[in-house]
């Protein structure tokens, strides 16, 4: 249980810097499906299943993230 | 030079790509294996040509997964899935930890589900997953690059994380340069 609390915290931590970075003006202007995507990036941090919602491939996807501010937090 | 071998998806690729230091990791592994998809992830440059480069050398491998590994892989992304507190991870993370858990092979991934299974799945309890974090510890451990300071050490990380738009959880850093400098005060 110690261990499933550790990474609990350590995902919210995660999330909650990606929150922090993003750039929201940015990200509530993309089209969709990018804005969905951008969005489930930022509460997951999982790149591969973002890319796959925009329709992007995984470069570009991460080159999406870096223009919203979002950092890969790992 | 190190005998160990790494298997590494695309996502650990990208952000190490973008890295200028990136290959020191030819001092950490003796060869790299890739997915197949990174080829079709990885579009533009300096990524392609650092990883077209490092195929053309033969230090980059590209893993093509027997429809065995693939069926392993499966059962494991469906075993996370079963699990409601684990994060989960897709089958390019599973065939590098399947690939881990049968050769040896460090896994070098960014993905946190991976991180997870070797973490709380017991037959995956060996397997060494590495983020970029890990990779540059053990760099800055062997003192693979000119480092022999702390505030140097942290200028590695920052480095890192600036070129690559990268963050290190805090504490996940501070006890990568502490375990680093224990290291060398023991060498």
């Amino acid at each position: 249980m110690r261990k499933l609390e550790e990474w609990r915290r350590r995902l919210e931590e995660a999330r909650r810097i990606r929150e922090e970075h993003a750039d929201w003006s940015f990200i509530q202007r993309q089209p969709q499906p990018l804005k969905a995507a951008l969005l489930y990036y930022i509460k997951t941090g999982d790149l591969y299943v973002a890319s796959r919602i925009a329709g992007l491939t995984l470069d570009e996807m991460n080159k999406l993230r870096i223009k919203a501010g979002i950092p890969n937090v790992a | 030079m190190s005998h160990s071998i790494a298997v590494a998806d695309t996502c650990f690729i990208l952000d190490w790509a973008s890295f200028s230091l990136r290959d020191l990791m030819r001092k950490v592994f003796s060869a790299v294996f890739l997915l197949e998809d990174v080829l079709a992830e990885v579009r533009s440059s300096p990524a392609v040509e650092w990883v077209a480069d490092n195929l053309a050398s033969g230090y980059f491998t590209l893993f093509t997964p027997s429809p065995d590994k693939r069926r392993e892989a499966e059962q494991l992304v469906e075993l996370v899935a079963t699990r409601p507190h684990m994060r989960r991870i897709e089958i390019p993370e599973a065939l590098c930890l399947t690939l881990g858990k049968q050769k040896g092979y460090i896994v070098l991934t960014e993905n946190t589900g991976a991180l997870m299974v070797a973490d709380m799945i017991q037959e995956y309890s060996a397997v060494k997953v590495w983020r970029a974090l890990e990779l540059l510890k053990e760099i800055a451990a062997r003192k693979l690059a000119a480092i022999q300071t702390r505030s140097q050490l942290l200028h590695l990380f920052q480095r890192y994380e600036h070129e690559t738009k990268h963050k290190f959880p805090r504490r996940d850093l501070e006890e990568a340069i502490r375990e680093v400098i224990e290291k060398w005060r023991g060498s």
